[in-house]
């Protein structure tokens, strides 16, 4: 634990590709083709 | 270590901000389960509309009450009663055979789950527990998870529900609801110093007399009646105006994900700048966002354009306004307050939504209600300007007299 406090830099590179992969993964929900149709109706 | 000591900030905002992001984001993905549901019980979608409209206006109604029952008796048992209400209510959502007990469930359940574990009781409970000089930082990361939950809750509510089907898809939401009762435990906070000797009532009546406390509540009308009008329809007027439905979607997504941004961004300059000033450039950041998007030539690039710049400042109006509600009546009935003021918000909500519709029905375009976006984002800009941000209550420093 205390050598993963020290490592900062790498602390924050793990939540950087964390916070980007979620990302990729929730725009790729709002384009797929099963969420067009069911928003679609929503509006 | 006592067990008052383990609810440091830190971990009331982080309690804050996933209670928010688990109450404002399922509430999000509700919209999805209406074509599933109405199909296989073969209800109409006025039916489904209704208890999402019932659902809204009993979560602004009931805000401040239960915002009042906060302020007197703690954040942690509302919120977790609010929880319970919330996944008894999706647990009864998914077990409904008819119209009236998706009203009562989706509407009256969830409705009651959201007044008690959305912005009024949780906004508050963050701004308690900080310093006031750090208000502005803490409200900003507990808006940044709310509205985090908004953005990923749209496909992954649709992800659950094509992998499950509508029902499983209700019972899972409703367990992950069940998350903001233990987490409302690191919501109960020691009175913070910077309280005043005040009932209710004189908390109310100060409020009531303050012409900053109703121009905000009106400012805050319009933001509502803009987001929601946006997010209703703007899928809709982009296909109109010949983009695809993905581009819509793009849109839509673009919007939620830099209302993540947007939110914390505003909430921290909160702590740096005048609030008021900060309010009123984000009305007019809308303002101009909405001009060039109505001006430029419908593309995917002026819709993308439009997202990033209203999506930075869709939901930044929330820690700013609350912010201003702390600073200058005090946090003693600070749910309360801004509870009132949120109520605000929704009725500018319901407006949006209803009229947005009304209006395409009576002229076959959008183009009136954007207009009155327009117009409104103007006058919510100039209404922050006379806001008197002085703290009530708070004798002004002494002024230093010469030596004679």
């Amino acid at each position: 634990m205390t050598a993963f406090h020290h490592h900062t830099p790498l602390k924050w590179m793990i939540v950087v590709v964390l916070a980007t992969l979620v990302t990729w993964l929730v725009f790729r929900g709002y384009l797929s083709p099963d969420f067009l149709v069911s928003f679609s109706m929503y509006c | 270590m006592t067990s008052a000591t383990w609810r440091s900030p830190a971990t009331v905002l982080a309690c804050c901000s996933i209670i928010l992001m688990l109450s404002l984001g399922m509430r999000q993905s509700f919209g999805l389960f209406l074509q599933p549901m109405s199909m296989d019980l073969g209800w109409t979608r006025e039916s489904f509309a209704f208890a999402i409209a019932l659902q809204n206006l009993l979560w602004g109604a009931l805000q401040p009450f239960a915002g009042m029952i906060a302020d007197r008796h703690g954040a942690g048992r509302v919120t977790a009663m609010a929880g319970l209400l919330y996944a008894l209510g999706l647990v009864l959502m998914a077990h409904s055979e008819t119209a009236v007990a998706f009203g009562f469930s989706a509407g009256v359940l969830v409705g009651l789950g959201l007044s008690g574990s959305a912005f009024g009781v949780i906004m508050a409970a963050a701004g308690r527990a900080v310093a006031a000089e750090k208000r502005g930082f803490a409200l900003g990361v507990v808006g940044a998870g709310g509205s985090f939950g908004q953005f990923i809750m749209l496909p992954y509510g649709q992800w659950l529900i094509g992998d499950f089907g509508w029902l499983t898809a209700l019972l899972v939401l409703a367990a992950g609801s069940l998350l903001i009762v233990p987490l409302a435990a690191g919501l109960v906070t020691p009175p913070p110093a910077d309280t005043r000797e005040q009932s209710l009532r004189q908390a109310l009546g100060e409020a009531a007399a303050h012409r900053g406390f109703w121009l905000l509540t009106l400012s805050f009308a319009v933001c509502g009646f803009q987001t929601t009008f946006i997010m209703v329809h703007l899928p809709a007027y982009l296909v109109d105006q010949g983009l695809s439905p993905q581009a819509g979607m793009m849109t839509l997504a673009l919007v939620m994900f830099f209302n993540i941004v947007g939110s914390y961004a505003c909430g921290a300059l909160g702590d740096r700048y005048v609030r008021k000033y900060l309010l009123c450039g984000i009305y007019a950041v809308r303002a101009f966002s909405i001009a060039a998007f109505l001006l430029l030539p419908p593309s995917t690039a002026s819709s993308m354009l439009f997202a990033v710049t209203f999506g930075l400042v869709w939901l930044g109006t929330v820690p700013l306004t609350n912010g201003l509600v702390a600073h200058i009546f005090g946090v003693k009935y600070l749910a309360t307050l801004f509870s009132i003021t949120f109520f605000g918000h929704q009725l500018g909500s319901f407006l949006g939504v209803w009229f947005g519709g009304y209006a395409f029905d009576m002229t076959g375009s959008y183009t009136a209600v954007w207009l009155i976006c327009l117009g409104a984002s103007v006058v919510a800009a100039l209404l922050c300007l006379p806001i008197d941000e002085r703290r009530i209550g708070v004798p002004p420093a002494p002024v230093n007299q010469p030596a004679t």
